[in-house]
């Protein structure tokens, strides 16, 4: 699911399960069960630990459901995310043919971006197509719950030439959030 | 498989530009983030409509080669947490390579 990387993850970052206080595993209408608190150990500073990107899960297992479940919590989510995303990027081209290719409704060209930075075509010229790149800075925030589908984080978004040859500026997005 | 997300919106709080490229010194960011906030609502029909890898549309396996193959999954957001369902057909190989099929609990 992921564009090629080189995540690292550090070596004392671990995802624990442990059974949930006061809840044994049990056999029930044909089906093995078990209620486990899930973490992640070995973040230090860096992990979520309040508000509600670290809401834990009201779970319930459904006994007429798929035969394998699994639930995660926003808590758990964003604590694997950022143990692999924390001090990870993860970096996607797009060529200017590909950006074209897709139908993207914004003309990607320099002309288009001097909206944005006013100057750009005095400095590179007028109507001169432009490829991208993007990469995270940190990790994301998701939220998940019956009322909000959401995700929030601050990501790179890379100008070059066509050819990605020449990169021209890094435009820094800040605070991006999505909802679904 | 495959995993369609659809964006009811997007937005950001701030924008801000690094470059050598000498650039207008009366840049402002808050135009930088205003012009990206107006080029997100003619966006968001697109990566709905167009769908794009990575970003709207996300290949899930439906083989772990050797061990399982998936089927009937399933992905839903309930009260406060995110619920997988799948029918696993677990994938037993002995020596002639040729896998015993092992149907999970159904």
């Amino acid at each position: 699911m992921l564009p090629s990387n080189n995540i690292v993850l550090d070596d004392n970052v671990a995802i624990d399960y442990n059974n949930m206080h006061g809840s044994e595993p049990f056999v029930r209408n044909k089906r093995i069960g078990g209620y486990f608190e899930g973490a992640v150990s070995g973040l230090g500073d860096d992990a979520v630990t309040e508000g509600k990107y670290a809401a834990k899960g009201d779970i319930q297992l459904d006994d007429n459901g798929a035969p394998y479940q699994f639930a995660m919590s926003s808590f758990l989510i964003n604590n694997v995310l950022e143990a692999v995303l924390g001090h990870n990027q993860l970096s996607k081209e797009a060529s200017y043919q590909t950006i074209v290719d897709s139908g993207f409704p914004i003309d990607w060209t320099s002309t288009e971006l001097e909206g944005a930075l006013p100057s750009l075509c005095d400095n590179i010229g007028y109507d001169v197509p432009l490829s991208a790149k993007f990469m995270n800075r940190g990790a994301p925030r998701f939220i998940f719950n019956k009322d909000e589908m959401s995700i929030k984080f601050d990501m790179t978004l890379e100008v070059w030439d066509k050819d990605l040859s020449k990169k021209y500026l890094d435009l820094n997005l800040n605070g991006m959030f999505i909802k679904f | 498989m495959i995993l369609n997300v659809d964006w009811e919106s997007i937005k950001m709080d701030s924008a801000d530009v690094e470059t050598d490229i000498p650039l207008d010194t009366s840049l402002d960011d808050k135009v930088i983030a205003d012009y990206f906030n107006f080029m997100f609502q003619e966006i968001t029909p697109w990566v709905n409509e167009y769908k794009p890898k990575s970003v709207t549309t996300f290949s899930i396996p439906s083989e772990i080669p050797g061990y399982m193959n998936l089927k009937d999954l399933t992905l839903e957001v309930r009260d406060n947490y995110l619920a997988f369902g799948m029918s696993p057909k677990f994938l037993v190989y002995q020596d002639d390579h040729k896998p015993r099929v092992r149907e999970a609990l159904s």
